[in-house]
């Protein structure tokens, strides 16, 4: 089973490998932003130029990176959070049939961000770290970060 | 430490350092700050982190999850810096950091600062911090495991009918 980890760097990453024991079975394929940290990442790995840094070069990274998911289509998404990548990519693997995860990421308490509130329509599952939050917003909950 | 605008703390460090004559290492990500007393250095690969984190007797860092995850693992006595400490949002609303930080001082690992001036007595505080033995909150990670197998079970039947179809075209 192909599982796709879309994870922002810094805590987002972090936050994924927590997760490891769950996805490590699978054949995994990280997409994240280009860093220091993502070049010690396994292959296979889809690497994107973080829109912040260029968008134009964002767009471009993430044009040259639909054949790679079109033709080697994920079956599960995981995201811990990569933001302007995330808006592209969930209603494009929902579209092709993947089952979709998003997990918020621990540092948000009160409220989701705002590319988290776009694709949770995209969501077969929308879970949060906080219960306080999961209650407010209706969203799952199924243990905190800490 | 790797967030604008913490130029600020970065400078507080260095004259930490300097007078204290403790070992300080700052990652300052592209900011350009060098100290004087203290080793920056802009981004480490995960394995150069690590080191670190090992031998690291104390964190001051910004309240960002990856770092507290790393430092909660290994027991290390932390001062959380939220960004607002080091500049207010310009329309004075909070920041997520805040809260997480309270969180993370509320489990008695840490020590958050609230303004800058009282980053020394947070350091001394924070050394003096009793950490107990962390259980890494496994849940999640067993729900997703069973959410998994359960999709991979579903999966492998359609496999199966898919090459038994294309034996069968064949």
């Amino acid at each position: 089973m192909r599982v796709d980890l879309l994870c922002s760097w810094g805590g987002h990453l972090q936050e994924m490998m927590e997760l490891r024991g769950a996805w490590e079975a699978y054949d995994c394929r990280f997409v994240t932003y280009e860093s220091v940290r993502a070049d010690g990442l396994e292959e296979p790995k889809i690497l994107l130029v973080p829109p912040w840094k260029s968008r134009i070069r964002f767009l471009i990274s993430l044009a040259k990176a639909l054949p790679k998911v079109l033709f080697d289509r994920p079956d599960v998404l995981i995201s811990t959070g990569m933001g302007h990548a995330d808006i592209f990519m969930f209603p494009l693997c929902r579209f092709l049939g993947a089952y979709t995860i998003y997990i918020e990421s621990g540092a948000n308490i009160t409220e989701i961000s705002g590319s988290a509130a776009f694709i949770r329509r995209f969501c077969d599952r929308f879970i949060v770290r906080w219960e306080s939050l999961a209650d407010q917003i209706g969203a799952e909950y199924h243990g905190g970060i800490f | 430490m790797n967030d604008y605008p913490f130029g600020p703390l970065f400078e507080r460090m260095d004259g930490y350092a300097g007078r204290s004559g403790k070992e300080v290492v700052q990652q300052v990500a592209g900011t350009g700050f060098r100290g004087t007393h203290s080793r920056c250095f802009d981004f480490l690969p995960d394995g150069g982190m690590s080191e670190l984190y090992d031998e690291a007797d104390l964190v001051v860092c910004h309240a960002g999850i990856g770092t507290i995850l790393n430092c909660l693992e290994r027991r290390i006595p932390m001062v959380l810096v939220p960004r607002t400490v080091v500049c207010r949002n310009a329309d004075g609303t909070p920041d997520g950091q805040e809260e997480v930080a309270a969180k993370v001082e509320a489990m008695g690992r840490a020590v958050a600062l609230r303004d800058l001036d009282g980053l020394e007595p947070a350091i001394e505080a924070a050394e003096k911090l009793n950490i107990p033995p962390y259980r890494r909150n496994r849940d999640l990670e067993l729900f997703l495991s069973a959410l998994l197998e359960e999709l991979s079970a579903k999966k492998k039947p359609e496999n199966k009918r898919k090459s038994r179809n294309r034996r069968a075209e064949a």
